[in-house]
């Protein structure tokens, strides 16, 4: 087994049963040349992934864009269906409604609130607190 | 032939100085376009793929109390033709005619075959028609989206919104009024195109974003307006008026919950410009001044109380006519009232009475305290086109001794509505006067900027507020409008009927019939001002009380405002 220093002067073997030494200077100019060759080759894979990647956004935000212009169609369909022309027009024609002739105000007198709140009833029958509790 | 050593190196010369030649050729033109013309060709080079992208900005809504929209801008697709890409002009019109439901011929004459510049065919497509014209797939036929105005209150409050033109400015109401906010600031994009013109990725992007346009939340409620306009229509045609209008503000901020005017015009989401109709597109009740009439006597009585000049109890011995120079003064039923009281001088509407007052206060006070109540100026509001209405004054060149005498009951005076309503409503504030006002606040990117009511000054004191508006229910309470009553309320009122002034005089069996109220009386909520335009029975009791009455309950309902305990008082 050589030294390391041995090594270096000698050149690395690149191979036990090889016996074929490179001079580190080759192996220095063999990377480099690796380097030149697949340099490009890298940066043009990420280029075109960037790229694609880049009109998959563009893509996708066109398409989001539209889905809004959608949406905001959808809510102006929605307000003129709030609207009180339409309501009016529905009340009238569809629901036959008319508009009240007179009206009449009540004018109760609360008591005043209890401090103490009462116990709520108890509830036998689960179904009985959806009916209604005037007598029919 | 064999060649001499001469001969060859002459022609070896030959070729060097030829190769030299196009050497010092070629080096020249690379120095040339590298250097001295470097920035020209720079610039030309970018020109083909660079581009300026302009982002337009979102015009910001017009929203009601609530935040209900009353305009908004939504894109919506158009559908375009290159004439000059079409391949076969009668086959792309019948397939589009079809989808369009449109005739096929219109299309048609929208196609020229010989120009490269896109034509719209149809604008405001629904998504799902746009999606159905991208399907068919036709030649020189493409889709663009474009900013659009739509109204989804229709017609409600026209005169008062407006409405944008073409390019989607606003050319009316508060469209233009408010031009500058809804519009946003456009933003510009400066990317790098591809051959298909796409952007870029990895090219050189300048964004300037836009600033959207802010919305505005108006102080008009969509119910009060709608109810207005609806009570406006059938009182004009019951009354066979040529027109009127009703405006109702609040009086503690100045906000105005309605205004309708008739006639108006259709606000559709497609408006186009009538010129015969350009007078209906404005807001009348701001550009247009009138005589008040009798309602202005409110004000008379009010500087009159102010000043101590009157009380409620002061009398005046009413003969029915009084004498000024060469013009003499007639009360409008050309009767005498005999001896009565201020509240009486309201009551009755006696022309004798506020010209008394009038000449109690003094002529520099009583145009002191009309110029206080704002009249003969701009109210301010917030709508394009607003008149200052005409108040001569001693200090002007064309008035007469008897303007003071006429001006105290309304005649010899023009105001425009949205003044006298300012004016009464300021009695209903205790004496302060508000700026009329349309917006409650401005929303812009998340940020909301609510503006303050701006009082603009103290009229009357508070106390003097009070009586007056005790003197003005008793109007309301006199037995003649006793069909009118709202029950359970006390209302403050006053009607009046002022004559059509004409270029030759007025005109005769045609008013102005009108009443201003504030509800409830005592601790008024509502200011409103109603007017018939030339209506069948010309008086302002006779006409306008009723519709005051029908508004008034609807009004008072809505805003859950409770009656009085006693039926009489609010119970302040």
């Amino acid at each position: 087994m050589s030294s390391p220093v041995a090594s270096r002067a000698a050149g690395w073997r690149l191979g036990p049963s090889t016996g074929l030494r490179i001079r580190p200077w080759r192996m220095v100019a063999l990377a480099l040349l690796a380097l030149i060759v697949l340099a490009p080759s890298v940066y043009l894979a990420q280029t075109g992934g960037v790229l694609a990647s880049g009109y998959t956004i563009q893509r996708l935000r066109a398409e989001r864009n539209a889905w809004r212009v959608r949406n905001q169609q959808l809510e102006l369909e929605l307000a003129k269906s709030r609207s009180l022309a339409w309501i009016e027009t529905e009340a009238i024609t569809r629901l036959r409604m008319q508009p009240p002739i007179d009206r009449t105000i009540v004018r109760v007198d609360m008591p005043p609130p209890s401090p103490v709140a009462p116990p709520a009833p108890a509830v036998s029958n689960p179904t009985a607190r959806f009916t209604s509790r005037t007598a029919p | 032939m064999p060649t001499t050593p001469r001969g060859a190196r002459a022609r070896l010369f030959l070729l060097g100085a030829l190769f030299l030649g196009c050497a010092f050729v070629l080096s020249h033109r690379l120095f040339t376009y590298q250097f001295l013309e470097h920035d020209r060709f720079q610039r030309l080079a970018s020109e083909g793929h660079r581009e300026t992208i302009r982002i337009v900005p979102r015009r910001g809504a017009l929203l009601a109390v609530g935040g209900h929209p009353l305009a908004v801008s939504v894109g919506m697709d158009a559908v375009q033709i290159v004439g000059k890409e079409v391949g076969n002009p009668q086959r792309t019109a019948d397939a589009l005619a079809t989808t369009l439901q449109m005739p096929a011929a219109e299309i048609l004459t929208k196609i020229d075959p010989r120009s490269d510049r896109p034509t719209i065919v149809k604008q405001r497509l629904t998504s799902a028609l746009a999606d159905q014209v991208a399907a068919l797939n036709l030649r020189g036929v493409s889709l663009i989206q474009l900013p659009t105005r739509h109204y989804p209150e229709g017609s409600l409050a026209a005169q008062v919104l407006g409405f944008v033109g073409d390019e989607h400015k606003g050319l009316t109401g508060l469209e233009l009024y408010f031009e500058d906010e809804l519009a946003g600031r456009p933003g510009t994009l400066d990317t790098e195109l591809d051959t298909g013109g796409q952007e870029i990725i990895l090219g050189r992007r300048v964004l300037t974003p836009p600033k959207q346009g802010s919305d505005v939340v108006l102080t008009l409620d969509r119910f009060v307006q709608r109810t207005a306009e609806r009570q406006l229509a059938e009182a004009v045609q019951q009354n066979k008026a040529i027109g009127g209008m009703i405006l109702v503000m609040e009086p503690a901020t100045g906000a105005i919950l309605g205004m309708a005017s008739w006639p108006t015009y259709t606000l559709s989401d497609a408006i186009e410009f009538v010129p015969q109709e350009q007078h209906l597109y404005k807001a009348v009740p701001v550009t247009n001044q009138y005589e008040p009439g009798s309602v202005m006597k409110v004000i008379t009585m009010a500087a009159g109380l102010e000043r101590g000049a009157v009380s409620p109890a002061t009398t005046v011995n009413d003969r029915g006519i009084a004498q000024f120079g060469p013009t003499t003064i007639r009360n409008w039923d050309l009767r005498a009232n005999g001896i009565i009281s201020m509240t009486e001088v309201l009551a009755r509407s006696s022309n004798i009475g506020a010209q008394y007052v009038a000449d109690r206060i003094g002529r520099d006070e009583f145009y002191r305290a009309f110029s206080a109540f704002g009249f003969g100026q701009p109210t301010g509001v917030e709508l394009p086109g607003e008149v200052p209405g005409t108040l001569r004054t001693p200090a002007t060149a064309d008035w007469a001794p008897v303007d003071l005498a006429t001006n105290s009951f309304g005649q010899g005076i023009a105001v425009t509505p949205l003044q006298m309503l300012a004016a009464v409503a300021a009695i209903g504030n205790d004496g302060l006067l508000m700026r009329p006002t349309l917006v409650r606040e401005f929303v812009s990117e998340g940020r909301v900027q609510r503006p303050e009511p701006h009082t603009v000054r103290r009229v009357i004191a508070p106390e003097t507020a009070r009586t007056l508006r005790e003197m003005m229910t008793a109007v309301m309470e006199q037995p003649a409008l006793e069909p009118h009553r709202i029950a359970g309320y006390r209302v403050a009122g006053k009607t009046g009927t002022a004559d059509f002034p004409t270029n030759l005089g007025y005109t005769s069996g045609k008013t102005f019939a009108s009443v201003t109220a504030l509800l409830p009386a005592d601790r008024p909520r509502l200011a409103i001002l109603i007017r018939l335009d030339a209506p069948e029975k010309i008086y302002g009791g006779v006409v306008a009380a009723p519709i005051l009455k029908r508004l008034g309950q609807e009004l008072l309902a809505y805003y859950r405002i409770p009656p009085a305990p006693s039926g009489h008082s609010d119970g302040r």
